[in-house]
This record gives C-alpha cells, structure tokens and sequence, in this order.
C-alpha cells in the first residue's frame, strides 16, 4: 500500500514537474520577438520527445554499434573482427541465409495469401466471419503460435503430431516425406528427393515460417480487404465497359490502386521476418540448422555472454532493415504521387 | 518528409537494440542486526572468540542468490550466520543480484569490492583472483579449505598454489534415477560398477525393455544434458587430470581421447536399442530435459542419468527417494578406479583482507553454518563433516551420504569453458551430434569455435 502511494505521488510530482517546465519555457517564448516565438515553440514542445528518443533509442544504439567493434569481454578493439565472424562460421552465416529465406519466402507467402483471400472474400457470403476466422491467428502471440504448431509437427515419442497423422495417411507415400507417420519434422532438413545441404536452409526451416505465414496473413488479408473496399466502384465498372474481365479489372485497376497498402503490408512483414524470434525460440531453440539472425543474437548475447560478437549481429538486423524502410519511403512517395496525379 | 524517414529507422531500431542496454536493477539485499547477546565464550571450538570485536563493523556479502517473487532465499541464508553475529557483534549484508558475472567485475574494477564474494563457479573466481582482486586466505582459513572439504573441492579455492575461496554450498549431477518396483518386478539389481551398468543395459534390452531415456531439449541451451553426460564419462574414461586439461583447453577439444569419450557416452545415447528405435534417438533432441526421465513412471523405461534438481520434476504425488515410487543410484565408475562425482556449487572468496571478513568466511565454510543451510534451502554441503543425523529431510539425507560416497569431485567443465564453447557450440554440436552428425564433426567444429584470446 505504501510502495502504491509512493508511486502515485511520484508519478503525480514527475508528470506535474515536466508539464510545470515545459508551461513555463513556453511562456518563455512569448517574449522571444517576432519569428523567434514559433521556433522556440517548436523547440519546446519537441524537447521531451528528443529527449526520449536521445536516452532511449539514439545512445543505445550508438553503443550498440560501438561495442560491435570491441571483443566479447568489451575491452579490446578488433575492428571488423566480429563482421567478419559472422560470415566465416558456417554456423552463423547459415543464421543469415535463414533471415533472408525468412523475408523472401514469408513476405512473398503471406502478401499472396493475403491478397487472394482478400480478393476472393469479398461480398462473399459470410465474408465477416471468415475474415474474423483467418484474422485470429494474428491475435496470439507468436511463442503462443509456436507452441501450437510443435504439436502440429511433433513425432516420436509423442503420438499426437497432425502432420504426421495426415502424411500417414496418405497411402504410397515414401518415409522421407513421413510415409510412416514417424517423422520428427522440426529435427529433419531433407523431405523426399529434397536434401539440402549443411549450409543451406532446410525444410524445416521452411516449416518454421509457415508458422509466421499463418501468423501475420490475417493482418494482410484484412488490411487488403479494407483497402480494396476503398477503390471506387466506377473505376472498376468502367473498365468493365471498356471490355475488361473481372480478372484484367483485378489485376489492372484494383491492384495498382491499392499499391501503397501493399508497399506498407509488405514492409511490415519484412521488419517482422528479419526480427523472427519468437517462433524459432519457442520450436527449435534454434537448433537443426534453423536459428536467424535475431535468435543467435539472443543466444550469444544473453546466453553465451558475448557482448562484442552478440552486438555485432544487432546490427547486422539494423543494417538489413535500413534499405527495406528506404525502398518503402521511396516507393510510398511515388504511390502518392501517382494518386495524386 | 526527411525526419519522418528518420524517424521510422530509429523506430526499427529501437525494437533491435533496446534490449542491448538492460541494466535493471533487480538485486535485493537483507541485513541481519548488529547486537546480540551471546553467552559463548567462543564458536567453531574457539576458532573464533566472543568478544563483539566485529561491534558495528559490516560484512556484505556479494551473491548471485537474491530473493524473488516466490523464493525469499536471503533470510535464511543470513539468519544462517546469527550466532557468528551473536558472537561477535558483525552486522552481515547480502547483496543478491541476478547480472552476478557482469556486476561483480564492474564492482572490482570500480575499486567498490565486496568483503566476501560468493562465486556460483570457481572458473570466474579464478578468473578475478588472477586479475589481482581477490584476497589470499591467511594460514589457519586456508587450512580449513584444506582439511575440511570432501576430495577435489579444495581444489577449487586454490588459484596458482594460493588459497582464495572456500566452498559454501553444492549440488551433484552423476546420478541416475529409476524405479525400485520396475527393478523389483525384474530382479534388477543397482550396478555398482560402470562394467555393471553396461551389462544390467544389455540385460533390460534382451528382456525387452527399454533402458535409458534422455530429453536434451531445453530452447537455447538444447544439448546440456548431452554436456553432462560427456562430463561423466570424461571423468570415468580419462580419470580427473585428462578431465581437467579437456576443460581449461591444455588438450584440444578434437584429441583423440575427447572424441574417445563421445563414443563412450553415444554408447548409451545413441544406442537405438538403449532407447527403443532410431526415431527416439533423434527424439532426444526435442524431448524437453523435463520430460525426460517420465516415462520411468510409465514403465516405459528403466533408467534415466539427470541431477539432483529432477527430485522436483516429478508427477504429483510421486514419492521419491528410499522406499518411494523413483529413487536414485550412484553413476557408478569403473571397477579399478576412485568414485568420481560431477556437480556444482559456490566457493566464497574475499574481496577485503579485514579479521571480520575472514572470520565471516571461515564461518561460512565450517559445517555449523553449512548444515543450517542444507536443513533449510535441501542444498548441499561440502563440508566433509556434516553430521548426517542432523539432516532432517530424508531426500537431501540421502543426496549428502551420496555425496559424500564418492572419492574425487569435479565441477561442472561446461560452466568452466569459455561462453562461445560452454555455452554455444558445446551444446549445438552435441545436439547436432546425437541425431545423426559424426563424432568427428562434433570434435572439431567445437575446437574451432574455441575463443583464441
């Protein structure tokens, strides 16, 4: 109860304080002459913002970079030592071939999906309920999704994996893609004539991001759906007059309409495939050739310890989303303006 | 349009590299009170008199136990010392943190040392002790180290021929659980000897049963429990010196004799008839460390090596030690050779050469305090004179004559190596080993990771 109060009248002075600060800096500004009171204005209500983001974000990060030139006891500096660790362990390097399968093939997966169902519900029968359906997924944590899909793919010992029970019961179907219903298929990377190599991804790796295909297509799908919903009906209907097939209509009209919905759907997917964690952490740990780039981080970093080595696969992640967010911009812009044209 | 750009990269960014900069404080501390109103003249038969000649003075002691939501360990842990406080008058403060490793050198280097440092591994104590931060133990203190510790614990407080840490508390590994009924039904008896072990293996197998199971899942860390059982068998195959050269690198991780022990330890673990098919060696890799040793319960499988934290791992209701549902037995070593034991604990270490201190450290070391501590935390003590009678939970009772059977102790060599190898790829390789990789491969690509600085 105390502890409560305690917080209470801390939070109460700390927020009354800021706002006491910042009312008096903007009375401040009145006196400033002329064009000075609005700058000053801008300066004073930008503050607390900055400042949030200089603490929180700017020097985190920039220390982040920093230790990745360090060794991994933070005392000595290697330059690109641990960059160049990255790529020369087989190990870790398979970690980097994995995030980018994981953008490629999960973005690509979930903007198809998401795009047909969206195409294809629409003014469907029950199409409120079906989108509510295929949106669920989203709503559960993606550990939560993990866990549920292990069940799906689990073998022996345990005997209720459904992956297993469906392959089992196709008949004819050989061992190597779980014939027998005895099929570990977190634990296999090869699947039928299928047999990559250590340095390759593997199946399973594409099992894992099934998982975060079925996790983030609701997302897509309804975003799509609402955008779709906003392309006008007499754009379409005209092309329809000019002798367009729904078909030609879909692929000429709506689509370039919704454009930036796509770039930003697409983007977003990006980001998330490049962080996959959750997922790999909560199926395989990382282990069986499957762990990416945001996993290993965590393993080495917290793990292992490895504050050089560990910071340095930070911002391997960093340096892979700044041009994903830069072609987002760039391709924003031009659908704007197109729009606006 | 520029800082918007700006904008949305920070924000990526700072869902990467936030958790980078987590210094949360999540220590917690407990002090135990200055005066006290003792009647002896001395504890520890006169080792230490009862003069209050620690008065106001403090000893904080610095330690990876700290409390939590459900576990309040740090009462007990310095309710543990009040007669040392009665006695002499010296206020004791505990320091628990969770970020131990980091802190502590943060601490040292600082100038801001603790008096007395209880290290969870004697690797890292090495470590500081080399780097100048640590205390030696004056003469009468390093004697108890010397003559008070079951074999190979004093060991572990001597760095470089000097005595800096004492051993507090302990924990065992080379066990293997199994149900008395099961071996009852069977006319089983408990090998005695590793020969005895193999043969009672291939025995359960000819009569049709399974008998071993393993879960090494464990997320990010799959593959210790594999670390522990080449641990073992390093121990069984090489005797403690190979052991010892193997764990701080004088012998490279691919020598012939560690691949050696690989083989010995896939002997059981992948052995397909050790554990009931093919597809449940494999299994060993997504079964959770948890579940492992379950389907004893079941009957599905006799024996299962884990250490002594799996007493609590158990379905409700069960009834484990002598006369219970599931008991233990010794890992047995070879017919000619010392009984090894694998396992774990603290060594105390000071970080100040004050009298208080070294007394607190003595006390800590001496089995008065060590016995408190086994009664009320179940963990165990080191201290080779421990009297059993005293102990009164028959589980721990029963861990500690364990203990105490065995000739030569060996801490836990994973701890020990470097975190890219102990870690990381000791644990990745060995999984990647056990369902189908070579020994080969698992040797040399855990040498190659080995950090060369």
């Amino acid at each position: 109860m105390g502890d409560l109060l305690t917080t209470i009248v801390v939070v109460v002075v700390g927020v009354g304080g800021l706002l006491a600060v910042l009312g008096g800096l903007y009375w401040l500004t009145k006196l400033l002459p002329g064009k000075w009171t609005e700058r000053g204005r801008v300066v004073v209500f930008l503050f607390p913002a900055l400042m949030l983001m200089v603490i929180g974000l700017v020097v985190p990060a920039m220390r982040t970079i920093y230790t990745s030139f360090l060794d991994d006891n933070g005392k000595k500096f290697i330059g690109l030592g641990n960059y160049t660790e990255i790529f020369q362990t087989p190990n870790t390097r398979l970690t980097v071939i994995n995030s980018l399968t994981w953008v490629l093939l999960g973005t690509v997966i979930t903007l198809v999906v998401g795009l047909t169902i969206a195409r294809f519900a629409d003014n469907m029968r029950g199409e409120k309920t079906a989108k509510s359906l295929i949106f669920i997924p989203g709503a559960i944590s993606l550990v939560g999704a993990g866990i549920i899909w292990k069940f799906v793919y689990a073998g022996p010992p345990f005997k209720v994996g459904l992956l297993n029970a469906i392959t089992k019961s196709i008949p004819g179907l050989p061992t190597s893609m779980g014939g027998d219903g005895e099929r570990n298929w977190l634990l296999e990377r090869g699947f039928g004539p299928l047999n990559p190599p250590e340095s390759a991804p593997g199946f399973n790796t594409f099992l894992l991001i099934v998982i975060f295909i079925w996790a983030s297509a609701g997302f897509a799908t309804v975003v799509f759906s609402a955008a779709m919903k906003g392309v006008p009906e007499s754009l379409i209907e005209a092309a329809r007059v000019d002798g367009a097939t729904k078909r030609q209509a879909f692929y000429k009209v709506t689509l370039p309409y919704i454009r930036a919905t796509i770039i930003t759907v697409a983007t977003t997917t990006t980001i998330a495939g490049l962080k996959a964690f959750d997922i790999v952490a909560a199926t395989t740990g990382g282990n069986f050739g499957t762990s990416t780039i945001a996993n290993e981080f965590y393993r080495v970093y917290f793990v292992q310890s490895r504050s050089g080595f560990g910071s340095a696969l930070a911002v391997l992640i960093f340096i892979l989303v700044v041009p994903v967010v830069v072609i987002n911009r760039r391709a924003q812009a031009r659908a704007e303006e197109m729009m606006a044209a | 349009m520029k800082t918007k750009r700006i904008a949305v990269a920070a924000i990526a960014m700072s869902l990467l590299v936030a958790a980078c900069g987590d210094d949360s404080e999540s220590s917690s501390e407990g002090t135990t009170g200055g005066t006290g109103g003792g009647s002896a003249e001395s504890i520890l038969n006169g080792e230490i008199k009862c003069e209050q000649q620690y008065a106001g003075k403090k000893v904080t002691v610095f330690s990876p136990v700290r409390d939590s939501e459900n576990d309040k360990p740090i009462a007990d842990y310095v309710a543990a010392y009040q007669p040392l406080v009665d006695c002499t008058g010296v206020e004791i403060v505990w320091e628990g943190t969770d970020q131990f490793e980091t802190e502590i050198n943060v601490r040292l280097e600082g100038g801001n040392a603790p008096d007395v440092i209880d290290f969870p591994q004697p690797g890292l104590m090495a470590a500081v002790a080399r780097k100048g931060f640590l205390k030696e133990f004056p003469a009468d203190l390093a004697d108890n180290v010397a003559s008070d510790f079951l074999g190979g614990w004093d060991a572990y407080g001597t760095v470089d021929g000097k005595v800096y840490g004492i051993p507090g508390r302990s924990n065992i590994k080379s066990i293997v659980w199994y149900s008395p009924k099961a071996f009852e039904d069977k006319g089983y008896a408990i090998p005695t000897t590793l020969e005895e072990l193999k043969a009672l293996s291939d025995q359960i197998v000819a009569d049709g049963g399974t008998p071993w199971c393993v879960g090494a899942e464990s997320g990010v860390a799959t593959g210790w429990v594999l670390t522990d059982w080449m641990e073992d068998f390093m121990l069984r195959t090489h005797g403690e010196e190979v052991y010892d050269q193997w764990v701080n690198h004088e012998i490279p991780f691919n020598d012939p004799k560690v691949a050696e022990v690989a083989d010995a330890v896939g002997e059981y673990v992948k052995n397909a008839d050790y554990l009931g098919g093919d597809g449940l060696v494999k299994a060993i890799a997504t079964t959770k460390f948890q579940d492992g040793g379950l389907p004893i319960t079941t009957g599905d499988c006799y024996m299962h090596r884990q250490a002594s934290f799996y007493a609590s791992l158990w379905p409700e209701g069960t009834v484990v030690g002598e006369g219970g549902d599931v008991n233990i037995f010794y890992l047995p070593s070879p017919a000619d050779g010392p009984k090894y034991m694998l396992g774990a604990g603290d060594i105390y270490a000071a970080g100040s050469d004050k009298p208080e201190t070294f007394d607190v450290l003595k006390y800590t070391g001496s089995a008065d305090y060590q016995l408190e501590i086994v009664n009320k935390r179940k963990e165990l003590s080191p201290n080779k004179n421990i009297d059993f009678t005293q102990i009164s939970d028959p589980f721990t009772k029963q861990l500690s004559e364990l203990q105490a059977g065995a000739d030569v102790f060996r801490f836990d060599g994973s701890d020990m190596m470097p975190g890219a190898v102990g870690a990381g790829t000791f644990w990745t390789e060995i999984t990647a080993w056990v369902i189908g990789g070579s020994t080969e491969d698992f040797v040399n690509n855990v040498e190659a990771s080995w950090p060369t600085s």
